[in-house]
């Protein structure tokens, strides 16, 4: 019981690299959620080399751990270049962007299949502009299939971002190693980091499940 | 490449067999163990059922990485001295094991509990009956999510080599310190890792039409 006291008082130490985890994972979402646009777009665009590109990127996304690609951009892209020092951080934040960006066009796909294309075409013959159409009619309906597994897709880019530790950059999981040296016991900051990253992707998970009932009876009355 | 190949060659293929041996055996031993864990997860026994959960959770909301560490930490701590490749094997059961509790646990939901009482009436002990009845019907939901979740653990196997387990991606690392060839080594080892990931996620896909259709016709 003291010892669990003892990795309670770690918890303040290790703030600031919680605080990293969550910027890093933030600024990753828009990122990925971004690139993701591109990648739909590319997918569903007439020209067959596009759509070739997008779904090869995906595929080698989901093949390529986030360990080996971030390697590849902090260590492998410079060496080839011959760049000099990049920023790790911001080099493992585009990675991380990267890799979720493939996950989360499957995702926003998956939505858009479902809803019935006719109604794009009946928006337009009632007389609905085409910005109308998607404010109106294709959003409001797209975003209660897209948010909770969009929620989930956050979730893998929290567990997926202690690959950033291995490329320097200070945040949770680091952090928890230096406070372990600091205080020559390995495992009550790994214990208290653990319990942070919980708080992090519980808390994710209860908004999704949460999202999930809160919208999914209006997805029905369609 | 070529001279990068043929001179440290062996030294990738070593970790791509312990990557392969640390992966398939992990994943093996987590199935088992998730399976077991499910049964839990579905017990009507508050004792039971609550420990699961608890462990279930703790292992989903949590990272890899940090587990593979917490793991290592602790046998440190306990002085206990084991292989690297066995425990980073653990760390893969353990992980697995949550996911796929889980995943059993979704597919036991679509059998209907009437088909248990039936078994129960004509006879079967309880461990029959979910042999003979229940296990069967779960096999097309459970061996396409399976494969998914192997391409998962695949992928977070090269956390591993953060905690010194010499598997594909440390192999990576240690040639590179003796080549300096950076780019070329990580292009390798990533190929390596698609050609792994790729095919296992092709096998899923594949389950996953099949079983399908035979459960449609």
């Amino acid at each position: 019981m003291d010892y669990l006291v003892g990795v309670a008082e770690i918890v303040p130490l290790l703030l600031d690299g919680f605080l990293i985890t969550v910027l890093i994972c933030a600024l990753a979402a828009l990122g990925a959620l971004a690139i993701a646009v591109l990648l739909l777009a590319a997918r569903r665009s007439d020209y067959w080399w596009l759509r070739g590109l997008s779904i090869g990127y995906v595929t080698v996304m989901r093949g390529l751990p986030i360990v080996v690609f971030i390697f590849l951009l902090y260590f492998g892209l410079p060496a080839l270049l011959g760049l000099g020092r990049v920023s790790a951080f911001w080099v493992g934040v585009i990675a991380l962007a990267m890799n979720g960006a493939a996950f989360v066009s499957e995702v926003l796909r998956g939505a858009i299949a479902r809803i019935n294309a006719g109604q794009a075409e009946a928006a337009g013959a009632l007389g609905l502009s085409r910005l109308q159409t998607w404010r109106l009619i294709l959003i409001p309906q797209f975003l209660p299939i897209a948010l909770p597994a969009l929620a989930g897709e956050l979730g893998f880019l929290v567990k997926a971002s202690p690959a950033l530790s291995l490329i320097t950059v200070v945040d949770l999981t680091r952090r928890s190693q230096q406070v372990a040296m600091q205080i020559f016991d390995p495992l009550a900051p790994l214990l208290a980091a653990a319990l942070l990253y919980f708080l992090l992707l519980w808390s994710l998970s209860l908004l999704s499940r949460r999202l999930e009932i809160y919208l999914e009876p209006k997805a029905q009355q369609r | 490449m070529i001279e990068l190949l043929s001179e440290h060659g062996d030294e990738i293929l070593r970790g791509l067999l312990a990557t392969i041996m640390i992966v398939s055996c992990g994943f093996f031993a987590g199935a088992l163990l998730g399976l077991a864990l499910s049964s839990l997860l579905v017990s009507s026994r508050k004792a039971l059922r609550w420990p699961a959960r608890t462990f279930v959770e703790l292992i989903r909301n949590t990272p890899f990485l940090i587990q593979a560490m917490l793991l290592f930490a602790l046998f440190g701590v306990l002085r206990l001295r084991i292989d690297p490749l066995l425990l980073g094997g653990a760390a893969v059961a353990i992980y697995t094991s949550a996911y796929m509790a889980e995943i059993v646990r979704g597919a036991l939901k679509s059998v209907a509990p009437g088909q248990r009482d039936a078994a129960r009436a004509l006879g079967l002990k309880p461990l029959q009956s979910f042999r003979l009845i229940v296990f069967p019907q779960l096999l097309p939901a459970i061996i396409p999510a399976s494969a998914n979740l192997l391409g998962t653990v695949a992928k977070e196997s090269a956390f591993l080599s953060a905690v010194s387990v010499a598997e594909l991606t440390f192999a990576g690392q240690v040639v590179i310190a003796q080549t300096f060839k950076v780019f070329e080594v990580w292009a390798i080892v990533g190929i390596l890792y698609l050609a792994i990931v790729l095919s296992i996620l092709a096998a899923a896909g594949h389950f996953e039409r099949r079983l399908q259709w035979s459960a449609r016709s």
